[in-house]
């Protein structure tokens, strides 16, 4: 059997240099595994750590459509308004978009819609966020007994045609303004005037006011499907939340 | 005669210490880096250029999103979010256009490691100005962006003169790919363990409701799941099976290729065209590139490697004539071109190895500019040239020595 070979002072330069890029590389994996792993022994003592190496250039989310993909479909729908009281119709804004995306994936509206859905979506956080502080708000205000109750009411309290708000309090009319306060909001105003932009061009009067409100249907169920099929329903419920009238400047 | 764990002990420290040594010295995966790299490279272009039209929207200062402040008291704002520097807000296309020049210099292996540095650094920048714009894929892109300035992403073998500087190039450039590699599985492992406990996975469910929504669907699949909700439910189950197996599979080679296959269909038909999500799809397959075997590489280079190479001699004396070459040799992607500084020649000269015909002059500059892929637009502008003896005026003037 051959002697294994001496290491020359060359190997052990690249020993050295090995090993400390392997220290790097183990290091980095490591804390990428932490900063992505559910709450754990690691995460607990290494977290801190992990995300403040992570957050700044490392940061990555890979949820890709889990654990529970969002099923709903949001829109921000528009109405514009030219003259004394000439109101047009709702209408989604995206609609050519989303066939221009349908007829071609190449034609790079995919990621245009991305930033006019942002819109909406973002809008519709705030709420969230806004009815949140609210709930919570008002439970530390409430008695023990009804706490349990007002939290788990979470946030259903969205306003829909067929279910009324179980914390009526903290609907988004209660908290529309603080609503109407918010870059989000400001941001849905600015879209919708972009939208509205030239509708009383046509019959010679200018735009003089919009309205927005934020829609969001629901799939029908698997289990429903055979009833829905036979009643013509595409969707299973709609959420709707309008906005106060915008004036014109 | 020892006992047989001495043995296996001193063969495992046999095998580490060349493997450590390995790591220093080798590049295996040379013409792996370079495929991989110029895919990932070819894709942000590609995604750069089907968004320009929309540059007012997406990027302009008017643009419809509500971006974060700069903050100057977080180092990395000064790296990463400078897009959002006040004194930057109208200024986007500096990004776009920095980001397309540095992809140019890169793709044609012009100062690499410096290329993709600007690569990565306008491209985040970008990214933050529009943080709307990004999906999993950019995130995937923007990591591997980092992880190539560390990599050796020419095609060619690290040459930097001193051993310990090489040998340090060499072990980051080996680990970087590693890291990409190591990146993309953790993209498996990580959807995967958080499908398992999705309840739309669990019972099938999830690909039924999420192509009725309006988001991510064609209205060809809205109708599909519908009609056969049950083939949805194979499809859910397919995927979540691919993506568990995927983080164990891809590192066993025989099963690399029907892994690669199952992969390119669910990302490119069934995520890219099915749901819409066609930049996010495609960087998907490319990034199955990283894990293509060194010998697969070669020999998917080997034609631009192998084909017919051009030998040059250049008089010493012509600076500006090697200097005008030295740029063709960098343009060319193929290295093709052999450039030979001598003190005998009186003047440029060229050989094809393969065919032994031999050029002088113009006619060598011709035939080194010809080798040159990325100059074929050019051609017919240096045609003119030559038919009106402006090429040859140019050529004697500019070039003295030739």
């Amino acid at each position: 059997m051959d002697c294994p070979a001496k290491p020359t002072t060359s190997h052990w330069t690249s020993y050295m240099i090995a090993l400390a890029v392997l220290v790097a590389l183990g290091g980095h994996v490591l804390l990428t595994l932490i900063y992505l792993s559910p709450p754990n022994i690691a995460q607990e003592h290494l977290g801190g750590v992990a995300e403040r190496y992570m957050k700044p250039l490392f940061h990555q989310n890979w949820h890709l459509f889990s654990p529970n993909p969002g099923i709903s479909t949001r829109k921000l729908a528009v109405r514009c308004q030219s003259g004394e009281d000439q109101w047009s119709d709702w209408f989604d804004p995206t609609e050519d978009l989303i066939a221009r995306h349908n007829a071609n994936r190449f034609s790079g509206v995919g990621k245009l819609l991305y930033v006019y859905r942002a819109v909406g979506d973002d809008l519709r956080k705030h709420i969230e966020q806004r009815m949140t502080q609210c709930q919570k708000r008002r439970a530390s205000a409430l008695p023990e007994q009804d706490l349990e109750e007002t939290l788990d009411a979470g946030l259903g309290a969205l306003v829909t045609a067929d279910s009324p708000a179980p914390a009526a309090d903290c609907s988004p009319e209660a908290v529309m303004d603080e609503i109407i306060d918010s870059p989000e909001f400001t941001l849905a105003i600015r879209y919708s005037e972009h939208v509205c932009l030239g509708y009383g061009d046509e019959a010679g009067v200018e735009t003089t006011g919009l309205q927005f409100k934020l829609l969001e249907f629901f799939p029908v169920k698997y289990a429903d499907r055979d009833a829905a099929d036979a009643s013509g329903r595409q969707w299973d419920k709609v959420h709707e939340i309008e906005f106060p009238i915008i004036a014109g400047e | 005669m020892s006992a047989p764990i001495i043995e296996h002990f001193s063969a495992l420290r046999a095998r580490t210490s060349r493997c450590l040594v390995d790591l220093c010295e080798q590049e295996r995966h040379l013409h792996t880096q370079r495929i991989f790299s110029v895919a990932i490279y070819g894709w942000l272009l590609l995604g750069t250029l089907l968004l320009l039209p929309y540059y007012e929207s997406l990027w302009g200062p008017a643009s419809l999103v509500n971006r974060p402040e700069f903050e100057p008291s977080r180092w990395h704002h000064w790296l990463v979010y400078l897009s959002l520097h006040p004194s930057l807000a109208d200024h986007a296309w500096v990004f776009v256009t920095g980001q397309l020049f540095c992809l140019g210099l890169v793709l044609t292996a012009v100062a690499p490691r410096l290329a993709a540095f600007g690569v990565y650094f306008f491209t985040f920048n970008l990214y933050h100005r529009t943080g709307q714009l990004l999906d999993g894929g950019n995130n995937l892109a923007i990591l591997l962006l980092f992880y190539f300035v560390f990599m050796n992403v020419s095609g060619r073998a690290t040459a930097w003169g001193h051993p310990l500087v090489r040998k340090l190039a060499i072990a980051c450039s080996n680990a970087a790919f590693y890291l990409c590699r190591i990146q993309i599985v953790v993209v498996y492992l990580c959807a995967s363990l958080l499908k398992l406990n999705g309840p739309l996975w669990q019972k099938g469910m999830a690909l039924y409701y999420i192509l009725q929504g309006e988001s991510y669907t064609h209205p060809v699949a809205q109708d599909f799941v519908v009609a056969f909700p049950s083939i949805a439910m194979l499809a859910t189950y397919a995927t979540l099976i691919f993506q568990v197996l995927f983080f164990v599979l891809i590192w066993w080679r025989p099963a690399r290729p029907w892994l690669i296959a199952a992969g390119v269909s669910l990302h490119l038909f069934g995520i890219g065209m099915g749901m819409g999500l066609l930049l996010f799809g495609l960087i998907m397959c490319l990034a199955y590139v990283a894990f293509l075997p060194a010998d697969v590489s070669a020999a998917i280079r080997s034609p631009w490697l192998a084909a017919s190479p051009l030998r040059v001699h250049v008089p010493a004396n012509a600076s500006r004539l090697r200097r005008a070459l030295g740029l063709l040799e960098r343009l060319d992607l193929s290295h093709r071109i052999v450039i030979e500084t001598r003190q005998d020649c009186t003047g440029l000269r060229t050989k094809d190895v393969a065919t032994g015909v031999e050029r002088t002059g113009i006619a060598g500059f011709w035939a080194v500019m010809r080798r040159v892929p990325l100059l074929l637009p050019l051609v017919p502008l240096v045609v003119a040239a030559w038919y009106v003896g402006f090429a040859q005026l140019a050529y004697r003037r500019w070039l003295p020595g030739a």
